[in-house]
C-alpha cells in the first residue's frame, strides 16, 4: 500500500506547489533573496514530497516511474518556480554568454581578442547553431530553461555515478535527491562549465563503469600500503565485462567526450583529468596511461588554440600558483562581506555545503564499517579542490571544485543512511523525510539568496534596449555597480566599463569623458542593491551619484523608468 | 529493455532526425515547435543514433541516455567547430547533415534489430591486425613533426604572438588524438606484455617531448 500512498501525496505535492506558485511574487524579493518573495505553502509542497520520496523508499518493491517523477517533481519546484515567476532570465553572466553565442551565430566566427572565453568556444558555437537552427530571434530566449534542463540532466548522471558504487536502489536514488537539493552553486545557468560539467560525468561515468579493475589483494607487491590502512574493501559493484572491442569504441568515446570538454571550458579538464589520475592511483583503472594522455590533449589546445588568450598574460593565469592563502582569501574570506542580511546568506550557505560533506564523511564511514570502501569516492570529491591551489579563478575556483565534487559527496551522503540494501525502519525513514523537508527552505536561501540583484525586470532589460538601440558604434557604457545584464547582443558595438561600485562622481566623469562617439552611465535596480548589500552601501548611493553628475550640468538623463535610468552627455546622443 | 521498446527508441530518433532535418532545411515557420524539435534532435538523437550502431545494448537506460546525451553534445560541438575553422558557417547544413546521418544510423539499428541475419558491409568496426603490428610509431613521429613546424611558421614568419590555428592547428589537434588513442591501445590488453611495456617508453618519450615543445612556446611567445 505504500506505493499507492506515495502517488497520492505525490499528487497532492504538486497540486499545493501549482497553487503556491500563484502566490509568489517577484517584486516582494528582499534581502534574504527569493525565499522572502515565497508563499509558505510551497514549502508544504516540498515537505509532502520529502514525504511521499521517503515513502516510496520505505516500500519493499516501487514502481521506478514513481521515483522518476518525484525527482523530476522537486527538479519542478526547487528549479523552475524560479523560472515560472520572474519575467526575465536570471544572472548576469548568462546575458554575457547569450551575447557570445548571438556573436557567432551571426557572424560564424569568434571573437578571442574581446574575451578569452571566445578561445573556448565550443559551447558557445554549439548554443549559435541551436539558436540558429531553431529560428530565435536572439539566444536570450535558450537562458530561461537551461538551468531546469541542466539539472535534469545531472539527476540522470548522478544516478549513472551511484550504479558504480552501489546495487541498493534506494542510495541511488536518496544521492540524486541529494545532488538536486544541495546544488546551490548555480553553475547550471546558460555557461560553458555547465555544459562541461554534464561532460565531465559522461567521462567519469565510462571510466568507474567499464575500465574498472577488481580491488587488488592486499598482498599483491603493488598494492599501496596507504591505500590499505584505509580499509580499502571489495567493491560492492563489479566493473562490467567489456570485450576488446567494445572497451575500444567506449574509449573513443571518452577521448571525444574529453576532446570536446577542452575546446569548451578551461577549468573542468583538468579537474578530469586529476579525476583520472586519482582513479589510476587507487588502482580503479589499469589505464595507466590515460591522465597524461588526456593532459596532452589538454595542453595542446592551451598551446595552440588560446595564444591570444595567455599571451602576455602569463602571470595572470599562474600567479597565484601554491600560494593557499591568497587563494583562500580571494575564494572564501573576500565573499563573506556585505550587509547584514547578505551575511546571513553567506552564512547559511556555508554551514549549508558544510551539511553536505557531513553527510559525505559520514556515509564513508559508516561504508567502511559495513566492509565497503569507498575511498575512490571520496577522493573524486576533493580532487576538484587542487585547482583552487593552482588558479584561484577570479575567486570562483572554490564554487566550481564544489559543484564538480557534489555528485560523489551525494552518493557517499545517501551511503549514510543506506550503507546497506536494507528497507529502513519508520525512525530512519523519518529522519531522513525530516532531513530532506528541512533542505528546501536552506536551498533557497543558498542558492537564490543574492536574487535581489541578479534577476532582471522588464524596465530594466528596457534601458539596455534603448542603449544598444541608440548608441552610435564605440559608445561607452558604464555600471555603477556589478551584476548587470549586458552585453547580450551587438558585441563589440559598445565599450562596457564595469564597476565594483561606483560612488565617486569624480570618476564617473573621467569614465564618461573618454574619446568616444557617446558615453553612457546606466543605474538600475539590480545594482543599487548589489551596491547596498554586497558592499554596504547606504540606500541612496545611486541616486547621491547621479545627482552630483546632473549637478555639473555635462550629463542629462537619456532614459528613465521605474526601474533604470540612463544618463549621457547632455551635448550628444539621442534626444529621449 | 525488450525489443519493442528497442524498436520504439529507434524509430523514435529516426522520426526526430527526418522531422529536424526537414524543419530546419526548409526554414519552416513552426514557432515553439521548432525550438522543441530541434532542441530534441541536437541534445540526443546524434548521439543516441551511433551508440544504437557501434554499441548496442550498452547498459541500463538511464547510463545509456546519459553517454546519448554527451555523444550528441560532442558531434554537435565537433560540427560546428568544423564549420566555423573551415569558413563555412551554415547552420542548416549542419543540422541537415546531422539529421542525415542520424536517420542513417538510426535505419541501420532498426534493420539489425529486426534481423540479426543482415549484415552490411563496411559496418563492423573492429582494428585490423595490421594495425597492431604496425603499432604507433606513425602516430608519434606526424604529430611532433607538425607541432615543430607550428612553432617554425610563428617565429619564421616574423608574428610571434600569432597563434597556429586553422589547418596546422586542425591537424595536429587530430593526429595529437590519434596518438593518444594509440597510446591507450598499445597500453591496453589488446596487446601482448612485451609490445605494452614498450609502448610505454614510447609513450612517455612522447610526452615529454610535447611537454617540451608546448613549454617552448609558453615561454617563447608567453
Amino acid at each position: 500500500v505504500l506505493p499507492q500512498i506515495a502517488v497520492v501525496v505525490t499528487a497532492g505535492a504538486l497540486g499545493i506547489w501549482v497553487w503556491a506558485i500563484q502566490g509568489i511574487h517577484a517584486s516582494r524579493i528582499g534581502g534574504t533573496g527569493f525565499i522572502d518573495a515565497v508563499h509558505p505553502t510551497f514549502f508544504v509542497a516540498t515537505s509532502l514530497l520529502a514525504l511521499a520520496f521517503v515513502t516510496a523508499l520505505a516500500s519493499p518493491r516501487t514502481p521506478r516511474w514513481l521515483l522518476v517523477l518525484q525527482v523530476a517533481s522537486l527538479i519542478a519546484m526547487l528549479y523552475a518556480t524560479v523560472v515560472i515567476v520572474e519575467p526575465l532570465p536570471r544572472f548576469n553572466t548568462a546575458w554575457i554568454h547569450a551575447g557570445f553565442t548571438d556573436y557567432i551565430a551571426q557572424h560564424g566566427q569568434t571573437l578571442p581578442s574581446y574575451d578569452a572565453r571566445f578561445s573556448w568556444p565550443g559551447f558557445f558555437s554549439f548554443t549559435a547553431l541551436l539558436s540558429r537552427a531553431a529560428g530565435l530571434q536572439s539566444p536570450v530566449e535558450l537562458l530561461r530553461w537551461t538551468p531546469v534542463y541542466s539539472n535534469a540532466v545531472y539527476a540522470i548522471g548522478v544516478y549513472a555515478i551511484a550504479t558504480t558504487a552501489t546495487k541498493n536502489e534506494r542510495a541511488r536514488w536518496l544521492a540524486v535527491w541529494l545532488f538536486l537539493s544541495f546544488n546551490w552553486v548555480g553553475q547550471d545557468y546558460f555557461s560553458p562549465q555547465g555544459f562541461a560539467n554534464l561532460l565531465a560525468i559522461c567521462c567519469i561515468v565510462i571510466l568507474l563503469r567499464w575500465f574498472r579493475t577488481p580491488v587488488p589483494s592486499p598482498a599483491d607487491a603493488h598494492f599501496p600500503r596507504t591505500v590499505s590502512l584505509l580499509g580499502r574493501a571489495p567493491d560492492e559493484v563489479v566493473a562490467e565485462d567489456a570485450d576488446p572491442k567494445r572497451r575500444m569504441l567506449l574509449l573513443a568515446l571518452l577521448l571525444v567526450l574529453f576532446g570536446t570538454s577542452v575546446v569548451s571550458h578551461q577549468l573542468t579538464p583538468p579537474v578530469i583529468v586529476i579525476w583520472v589520475a586519482v582513479l589510476v592511483i587507487t588502482l580503479r583503472t589499469r589505464e595507466q596511461v590515460l591522465p597524461l594522455a588526456l593532459g596532452l590533449v589538454f595542453l595542446l589546445w592551451l598551446s595552440f588554440a588560446t595564444v591570444t588568450y595567455w599571451s602576455g598574460h602569463l602571470h595572470d593565469i599562474f600567479g597565484s600558483l601554491l600560494q593557499p592563502g591568497q587563494a583562500l582569501h580571494q575564494n572564501l574570506t573576500s565573499r563573506v562581506s556585505g550587509s547584514a542580511s547578505r551575511l546571513i546568506v553567506q552564512r547559511i550557505t556555508l554551514g549549508f555545503t558544510a551539511l553536505a560533506y557531513l553527510l559525505g564523511g559520514i556515509g564513508f564511514l559508516r561504508r567502511l564499517r559495513t566492509g565497503r570502501g569507498d575511498l575512490t569516492f571520496a577522493l573524486l570529491a576533493l580532487a576538484p579542490f587542487s585547482v583552487v591551489f593552482l588558479q584561484s579563478y577570479g575567486g570562483e575556483a572554490l564554487l566550481r571544485s564544489v559543484f564538480l565534487g557534489l555528485p560523489f559527496v551525494t552518493v557517499l551522503g545517501a551511503m549514510a543512511f543506506f550503507p546497506r540494501p536494507t528497507v529502513p525502519s519508520v525512525g530512519k525513514a523519518l529522519c531522513i523525510g525530516t532531513l530532506l523537508a528541512g533542505m528546501a527552505p536552506l536551498f533557497l536561501v543558498a542558492r537564490y539568496g543574492n536574487e535581489s540583484w541578479q534577476y532582471e525586470t522588464p524596465a530594466e532589460y528596457a534601458a539596455f534596449q534603448y542603449v544598444y538601440d541608440h548608441a552610435p558604434r564605440g559608445s561607452v557604457l558604464v555600471s555603477v555597480a556589478g551584476e548587470v545584464a549586458w552585453g547580450y547582443r551587438d558585441v563589440g558595438k559598445i565599450v562596457l566599463t564595469g564597476n565594483q561600485a561606483l560612488t565617486n562622481p569624480a570618476v564617473a566623469d573621467h569614465e564618461l569623458s573618454v574619446r568616444a562617439p557617446d558615453a553612457y552611465l546606466i543605474v538600475t535596480k539590480s545594482q543599487v542593491a548589489y551596491g547596498r548589500k554586497f558592499v554596504g552601501l547606504p540606500a541612496n548611493w545611486a541616486r547621491r551619484l547621479e545627482s552630483a553628475l546632473l549637478g555639473t550640468g555635462r550629463y542629462r538623463v537619456a532614459f528613465s523608468n521605474a526601474d533604470a535610468q540612463v544618463l549621457t552627455r547632455a551635448n550628444t546622443g539621442a534626444k529621449p | 529493455v525488450t525489443t519493442p521498446i528497442r524498436i520504439t527508441v529507434r524509430a523514435g530518433i529516426f522520426v526526430l532526425s527526418l522531422l529536424a532535418g526537414i524543419i530546419v532545411v526548409s526554414n519552416a515557420h513552426v514557432g515553439v515547435v521548432r525550438l522543441v524539435v530541434v532542441f530534441a534532435f541536437l541534445t540526443i538523437a546524434p548521439g543516441g543514433a551511433l551508440l544504437n550502431v557501434v554499441l548496442p545494448d550498452l547498459s541500463d537506460w538511464p547510463t545509456t541516455l546519459l553517454l546519448a546525451i554527451g555523444a550528441s553534445l560532442a558531434m554537435d560541438v565537433a560540427s560546428t567547430e568544423t564549420a566555423l575553422w573551415a569558413h563555412t558557417w551554415d547552420p542548416a547544413g549542419v543540422v541537415g547533415a546531422l539529421a542525415l546521418l542520424a536517420a542513417a544510423l538510426s535505419g541501420l539499428s532498426l534493420v539489425r534489430l529486426q534481423s540479426s541475419q543482415v549484415e552490411l558491409p563496411g559496418l563492423r568496426i573492429g582494428l585490423p591486425a595490421w594495425s597492431r603490428r604496425v603499432g604507433y610509431w606513425p602516430f608519434v613521429a606526424l604529430p611532433v613533426a607538425v607541432m615543430l613546424a607550428g612553432l617554425i611558421v610563428d617565429f619564421v614568419g616574423g608574428h610571434p604572438k600569432r597563434a597556429v590555428t586553422g589547418v596546422t592547428g586542425g591537424v595536429a589537434a587530430g593526429l595529437a588524438t590519434a596518438i593518444v588513442v594509440a597510446m591507450v591501445f598499445t597500453a591496453s590488453s589488446m596487446v601482448p606484455s612485451e609490445r605494452r611495456r614498450r609502448g610505454l617508453i614510447a609513450s612517455s618519450v612522447l610526452v615529454a617531448l610535447v611537454v617540451a615543445i608546448v613549454t617552448a612556446r609558453f615561454l617563447l611567445i608567453g
